[in-house]
């Protein structure tokens, strides 16, 4: 099954720079993930907001640092927060889960982005906007083998983060290949 | 099958850095004697002084160098999160454009 | 009479012996640090750590094959928590070793380029196949260093090749267009 939503919002969207001075938008990811971590053959739990990203985004900005880009993009963010389980079988995690951290992305927040492949991955991008501000940023992606919730907190250039492709060995996409699939 | 033999050439064992068995015995040696040292003597105020003023840098040099370890250890955290939400918002972005090419 | 080993001897306090032990291991440590996180600074860091703990362990080495299979654990165990946070850092082609005997011709840029996308795989992923190809492990060898099932070293095994596989096959007609 196939489901496309608002292809236009979301280049519209992605294109959206936004200032600074933005209200905490942080969604628990208290799931029950001793479960999820228990099953996951791989599992990546990070929390940074306070000081730690603060101290994060200083050294990245130094001036000997591989990624001031990536420094720049930090010191704007309040948090990030990231629970990705990898599974070594198809549909080894419970969906509940996904049910769960959804029901934390309450009022004021709007999906952006709600796509399912061939391959039965489904993303989905949820954004908490005020005015014309990005203040968060929460993505869900549901893959047979893999479960990832990730919630930014800040003004977060969607464009500026997809951007980071092409970096960390993601190959960029193509139309070639979009159309080999 | 080729790609095999292609591992096992690519991950033949290396050399190890030049020197690195003596780097090794004597960072074990250094650790043995912060480990083991007593001061005595006559020269007993002088020692303290220098293992006052020591412990001093050490704890300055050594809270200096923590607070380093964790700002990278907090940045590969950072970037490792951030190439997570790239990568999963670059999904999103090749399944619309893998829809629209059909 | 029993000789005593560079082991029994290293335990006792013999630099010299624990030199020996170094020495022995150093290409096996270092190659799996190496081979794992693709950054000579941080696989040299690392591998020196795992032979200083080894160090304060000595007395708990029992022979030449534990002492063997404790380090590979240890090494690779090191390497899982390194290599996921530190997933950011691309290293240039000509940091990543390209290792053999001098007199043998090897393709080193095939080498390369196979060494930098094992870098893209998962941290026990990339493991299992390091212990795989570089020490020639079993399964149920690498399974008891990772403490994980024989079935989930299948798994990471499989789904490992797979993926080089693709991703060779996609260097290749990137490097022919």
């Amino acid at each position: 099954m196939k489901r496309i939503l608002l292809p236009m919002l979301v280049a519209a969207t992605l294109s959206v720079l936004v200032p600074a001075g933005v209200r905490a938008q942080k969604i628990s990811f208290d799931l029950d993930t001793t479960t999820l971590a228990a099953k996951a053959i791989e599992t990546v739990e990070i929390t940074l907001d306070g000081e730690l990203l603060r101290l994060a985004g200083r050294f990245l900005a130094t001036a000997d640092a591989d990624e001031p880009e990536l420094g720049r993009l930090l010191r704007r963010l309040e948090g990030i927060y990231v629970r990705s389980y990898t599974f070594d079988s198809d549909g080894a995690y419970d969906s509940r889960a996904i049910a769960a951290v959804r029901a934390r992305i309450g009022a004021g927040w709007q999906k952006i982005v709600n796509v399912r492949s061939a391959d039965s991955d489904d993303v989905e991008v949820y954004t908490k906007l005020a005015g014309d501000r990005v203040e968060g940023v929460v993505i869900i992606a549901a893959q047979p083998r893999q479960l990832t919730f990730i919630n930014i907190v800040g003004p977060v250039d969607l464009a500026e983060l997809s951007l980071l492709e092409g970096q960390f060995a993601i190959p960029r996409i193509s139309k070639k290949d979009a159309k080999e699939k | 099958m080729t790609i095999e033999r292609e591992l096992r050439e690519a991950l033949r064992r290396p050399e190890a850095p030049p020197g690195f068995a003596s780097r090794v015995v004597a960072r074990a040696r250094a650790g043995e004697r912060g480990e083991g040292g007593r001061g005595r003597g006559n020269a007993a105020r002088a020692l303290a002084a220098g293992v006052l003023l020591a412990l001093t840098l050490g704890v300055v040099g050594g809270y200096r160098w923590e607070r380093r370890r964790t700002a990278e250890r907090a940045a590969e955290s950072a970037v490792t999160a951030l190439r997570i939400a790239s990568e999963k918002l670059n999904l999103a972005r090749q399944n619309i454009h893998n829809h629209a090419a059909e | 009479m029993v000789i005593p080993s560079a082991l029994s001897r290293a335990g006792e306090g013999d630099e010299a012996a624990f030199a020996r032990l170094v020495v022995e291991h150093e290409r096996m440590v270092y190659g799996i640090a190496l081979h794992s996180l693709h950054d000579r600074e941080t696989a040299e860091e690392l591998s020196q750590e795992v032979f200083l703990q080894l160090y304060r362990s000595l007395d708990a080495i029992e022979s030449p094959e534990h002492l063997v299979n404790w380090l590979r654990r240890v090494t690779a165990n090191r390497c899982i928590d390194v290599a996921r946070r530190r997933r950011f850092r691309l290293v240039p082609l000509e940091d990543v070793a390209v290792a053999g005997d001098a007199g043998e011709w090897r393709d080193p840029i095939a080498a390369r380029t196979l060494a930098r996308l094992i870098g893209r795989l998962p941290a026990r992923q990339r493991l299992v196949i390091v212990l795989r190809y570089q020490e020639e492990l079993e399964l149920g060898e690498i399974a008891a260093t990772l403490s994980m099932s024989v079935n989930t070293v299948k798994s990471h095994l499989r789904r490992g090749i797979e993926k080089l596989r693709r991703w060779l096959g996609e260097s290749a007609e990137r490097s022919d267009s």
